[in-house]
């Protein structure tokens, strides 16, 4: 009889030899199917099920198991006096939270909440400024619309009852009205605003060149002064990027130089420990420096600074001296120099034709005007091909800031108020599986 | 003497700054822009920052204290402050989920109205006609906008609204005068009560919405200039005798709208002055939906004519009345011996004729040209119009058993009395006889132009000549008027006008007639001198002395100038010599016009004679 499960024996990969051949064969699937075979025939009888009607292979287990009665009679049994108290309730309604309460109320019906409509609803929710995006004023004005007079128009410039101001005044600071009527308008308010370009009217009167069938000539003329006012801008453009690169180059010279004549001996070694403490640091967060200055650091610096005054003094002193010596020379120039800003001005005013901008001391400039012109190709001479030049809506705009009805800025994206800062969350302690 | 503080006085106590305004006035700072905004308060630039500031020069806003004082008496800064205290409880109970009383809170939620400010702004009505540039700008621009997050459509809606309102007004009393079509949008001026009203109306097309502007602070002037339109409208509907707000026919409403769709009510009658009479022809037959409408329009049309005759008796009595008052002239100081009187610009009489252009024809406006401002001229020069794209907007809405056929729809309408068809195509298939057949810029060359052109110039698929501007910069220059100098007669034989059947411009043609009769009479002279025997040396010695005579003449003039220009302050002196620029460059133009023109007559004398 052959044993199933015994201890696995050692491979014997290469059979050589007839010895070879006896040893260490592998038969268990052979004893598996020895043995099934076995079983079946104490259990059934047979080795054979296929000889065996399918009554005695089956079965039906009309009659319940005994042994799970006795576990059913548990139930019955005494609950525990824990379980009993835990159990026992009150018969008087729990307290409910305000909000909780509200919304128990809110029995949708027919997609209404309290008789109010989901999008009544999210109107609301702008009004009352919960939607974030908008003001709640604007959001006011988009449920009334912008036409604040149905039924009470009336004639404004007609003739009016005359009032007694001061009785009137009287009235309206005994009543429950919070502000009081201004006796006194003041100067200030009739005052002209402050135009960035001088002369600037609410519609400027179009010009020739840009009618949509111009003459030739008008056009031209158009063309050419556009191109001018961009050839200067374009210079300006130029130059700003110019002088940028220019100190960004002298920038990053000046750092070498700076790093060279600090490499002295003792601080170099100072500087590579600090490097390399520098590496090992975890913290994302910007190193504390302790920003106290010590008593010699303020003498050093006291003493620095007495001597660049002293310095400054003898150039200065020096410089005057030179000056004085070739004094007649510096007037001839001086003298040169006033006739060419004359010129200058003179010239300036000629071209600008009048409308010279304001120095205005804002932050920002106005913004800036479209480049509205056809060129020679995009020239259409019937109405209907007409593609129109422009956006209306930015020239109005910048016409309100070019008369100084508002003033020139740009919209700041909010901003948040802290540095965010990092922290290191100790849950990689936690233990995973 | 006691000792002055610093930042206590002058500047320092002028000017506040808008941080220090919005402390004082205890609101957010969008209320402040806002109510600045509504009652004209503009920031101010202090002449030394550093002296309005505590010495500090860092960019900031400056207004002056005087006007943030007085806007403490605002009543708007308080129904600002309610809204606050509003928008408070609303937001609370919409936290506690009380919707119901959220609801009932928003129904009750305090509302401001303008125009209180708008009479403080605005003391006089003409005081309100003569701002009126921006409002229509902003509204015109605003109604031709796209819905979008930052545009309510409802705004939007209601500034379209407003516009046709004064078109309607403008077209009903004939009062625009030029129109612009640049490649911007249409600019049109009106005269209304002698004012002139330049707006700038854009396109139909979409609008691109820039992000670099603020539409807060536009919906603010918006809000503002809406409630001033509408009180200007309602005065001028008023004084017209017209209903404010005008009724609105809502089946044109549907088609094409524009200013057609707006019926003006006289008020003593209440009977319908259909917006501007001239489109009564679309009107009336364009909205024949059934039975019902067509006897009411039939009795509209009755009644229309009853008013026209009164409306007629009532003009010959004005206009007797105005005779009798005749135009006051302006009396200059007289002369003396230091100072010759001025030259004053006498009121013109307004023409009889102006605003009714186009008052005997009626034009077919094709499908192609863009109805709004066509329509909007056609009717303010007292022409009737009838548009292809209503017609086709008819045929869309008719009952499908009775088959979308052009030629039923077409059957409706009157067709016959057209006289102008306006296309703008390259060729047009098939032309009915008795219609002149233009392009749309011919109106608009002829309003500026205050008389007919002729149609040759303007036939489609022809070469348009340019459209100039009403303003342009030709002065007093006058292209079509004949030289007064030897060419005069080549000029006038050069441009060989083509004049239209049974609209033959007299005035012209009498002109060039004067001008001929001229020169032979001094051809006679000439001859009659030479059989008296004056010789032709002293004749010219004559003709010197006459121009000496003017030189000094002249000289006397530049003289006495110079003389009142001693007299005068600086502050004049610099005004005049502004004046006199400006002056010196326009002769100088209309100088430069007149050579050019002259030698172009030239080289054409060339041509002809080789």
């Amino acid at each position: 009889m052959g044993e199933s499960n015994r201890p696995a024996q050692k491979s014997q990969p290469s059979r050589k030899g007839k010895k070879a051949w006896r040893k260490h064969i592998d038969l268990d699937d052979v004893d598996e199917g020895l043995e099934e075979a076995r079983q079946l025939e104490r259990t059934l009888g047979t080795k054979d099920i296929t000889s065996l009607d399918q009554s005695d292979l089956f079965t039906v287990d009309t009659q319940g198991d005994e042994g799970l009665k006795s576990k059913k009679d548990r139930e019955n049994l005494k609950p525990l006096k824990a379980d009993e108290i835990l159990s026992r309730r009150s018969a008087v309604p729990a307290l409910k939270a305000a909000h909780k309460k509200a919304s128990s109320d809110n029995k949708k019906k027919n997609g209404k909440i309290q008789g109010v409509s989901g999008k009544e609803l999210n109107r609301l929710m702008r009004v009352a400024g919960r939607d974030g995006n908008k003001s709640s004023a604007m959001a006011t004005l988009e449920s009334d619309g912008i036409i604040k007079h149905n039924n009470d128009l009336y004639d404004a410039w007609g003739d009016e009852p005359e009032v007694d101001t001061k009785s009137n005044l009287k009235s309206a600071t005994a009543s429950r009205v919070s502000y009081s009527k201004a006796t006194v308008i003041p100067s200030t308010l009739t005052e002209a605003p402050e135009a960035v370009v001088p002369n600037a009217k609410a519609v400027d009167l179009p010009d020739a060149g840009r009618s949509y069938n111009p003459s030739i000539e008008s056009w031209k003329d158009l063309l050419e002064r556009e191109n001018l006012k961009e050839e200067e801008r374009e210079k300006q453009r130029i130059a700003t990027k110019e002088e940028k690169e220019r100190i960004e180059h002298l920038i990053a010279t000046l750092d070498v130089k700076e790093v060279d004549s600090d490499s002295s001996e003792g601080e170099n070694s100072e500087d590579e420990e600090t490097n390399d403490q520098a590496d090992d640091l975890v913290s994302v967060n910007k190193p504390v420096k302790v920003k106290t200055k010590t008593k010699t650091q303020r003498n050093k610096q006291k003493r620095h600074l007495e001597r660049t005054k002293l310095q400054e003094q003898l150039k200065a002193l020096k410089q005057q001296l030179r000056d004085l010596e070739n004094l007649p020379r510096l007037l001839q120039e001086e003298a040169e120099k006033q006739k060419k800003r004359e010129e200058e001005r003179a010239t300036a005013a000629a071209n600008s034709d009048g409308k010279k901008r304001k120095k205005v001391h804002t932050r920002h400039s106005i913004i800036e005007p479209g480049l509205d012109i056809k060129l020679s190709d995009e020239l259409e001479d019937c109405l209907r091909r007409l593609k129109p030049e422009g956006n209306l809506a930015r020239d109005r705009f910048r016409s309100l800031q070019e008369r100084g009805l508002i003033e020139a800025r740009v919209p700041v994206a909010k901003k948040r108020k802290y540095t965010p800062k990092v922290t290191e969350k100790w849950s990689y302690k936690d233990i995973k599986l | 003497m006691r000792i002055k503080k610093k930042h206590q006085a002058g500047a320092a106590k002028n000017f506040i700054t808008r941080t220090q305004a919005v402390k004082k006035l205890q609101v957010s700072l969008a209320d402040f822009r806002r109510l600045c905004i509504f009652k004209g308060i503009y920031p101010r630039e202090p002449r030394n920052k550093k002296k309005a500031n505590k010495g500090s020069t860092k960019p900031t806003t400056f207004y002056y204290t005087k006007d943030i004082q007085y806007l403490l008496h605002e009543p708007v800064l308080n129904k600002f402050r309610e809204h606050k205290i509003f928008a408070r409880k609303l937001s609370r109970a919409l936290g506690r989920g009380e919707v119901g009383d959220a609801k009932r809170l928003d129904d009750n939620r305090p509302r401001y109205k303008l125009d209180h400010i708008i009479k403080e702004r605005y003391p006089t009505f003409n005081d309100a006609l003569r701002d009126l540039d921006d409002p229509l700008c902003m509204l015109f621009l605003f109604a031709a906008m796209p819905a979008t997050n930052s545009v309510n459509y409802k705004v939007i809606e209601d500034a379209d609204r407003l516009c046709n309102q004064w078109m309607a007004y403008v077209a009903r009393e004939r009062l625009l005068r030029k129109v612009f079509v640049s490649i911007k949008g249409v600019y049109y001026q009106a005269r209304v009560k002698g004012q002139d009203i330049l707006w700038l109306v854009p396109f139909k097309f979409p609008q691109n919405i820039p992000d670099d502007i603020d539409f807060r602070i536009m919906l603010t002037f918006l809000e503002f200039y809406t409630t001033l339109l509408q009180f200007v409208l309602y005065r001028l509907y008023t004084e017209s005798g017209l209903v404010y707000p005008p009724q609105i026919n809502a089946s044109k409403m549907k088609g094409v709208g524009g200013i057609s769709a707006y019926l003006l009510e006289s008020r003593q009658n209440g009977l319908s002055l259909l917006g501007a009479k001239a489109s009564e022809n679309t009107n009336g037959k364009a909205t024949t939906n059934g039975a019902t409408p067509n006897l009411k329009m039939d009795r509209i049309a009755q009644a229309d004519e009853e008013a026209d005759h009164d409306g007629d008796e009532q003009e010959e009595d004005e206009n007797d009345a105005a005779n009798e008052s005749a135009l006051d002239t302006f009396q200059p100081i007289p002369a003396t011996e230091t100072a010759a009187s001025d030259i004053l610009a006498q009121p013109a009489p307004e023409s009889e004729r102006e605003g009714q252009l186009f008052s005997n024809f009626t034009f077919f406006v094709g499908r192609e040209v863009s109805l709004d401002i066509v329509e909007f001229l056609i009717i303010a020069f007292d022409g009737k119009v009838i548009s292809e794209s209503a017609i086709d907007e008819l045929i869309d809405n008719e009952n499908e058993e009775s088959s979308n056929d052009a030629t039923e729809a077409y059957k409706k309408i009157d067709l016959s009395t057209v006289t102008h068809q306006i296309c703008d195509r390259p060729t047009v298939p098939n032309k009915v006889p008795g219609r002149t057949y233009i392009q749309p810029q011919w109106i608009f060359d002829s309003i500026n132009k205050g008389q007919l052109l002729p149609v040759a110039n303007y036939a489609p698929g022809e070469a348009l000549p340019p459209h100039l501007s009403p303003w342009g910069d030709a002065a007093n220059y006058d292209p079509e008027a004949a030289l007064e100098d030897g060419e005069g007669e080549s000029s006038s034989e050069a441009e060989e006008e083509e004049t239209i059947e049974g609209e033959a411009l007299p005035d012209e043609d009498e002109e060039e007639v004067d001008e001929e009769a001229e020169e032979a009479l001094e051809r006679q002279r000439d001859l009659e001198k030479e059989a008296a025997g004056i010789k032709f040396s002293e004749q010219q010695s004559s003709a010197e002395s006459k121009k000496r005579k003017k030189k000094t003449a002249a000289d006397k003039e530049q003289e006495e100038k110079d003389l009142r220009k001693i007299m005068m302050s600086n502050k004049q002196k610099k005004l005049y010599n502004k004046m006199q620029y400006g002056i010196d460059k326009k002769q100088a133009r209309e100088e430069e016009l007149k050579k050019k023109r002259r030698k172009i007559e030239a080289t054409k004398e060339k041509l002809k004679s080789s």
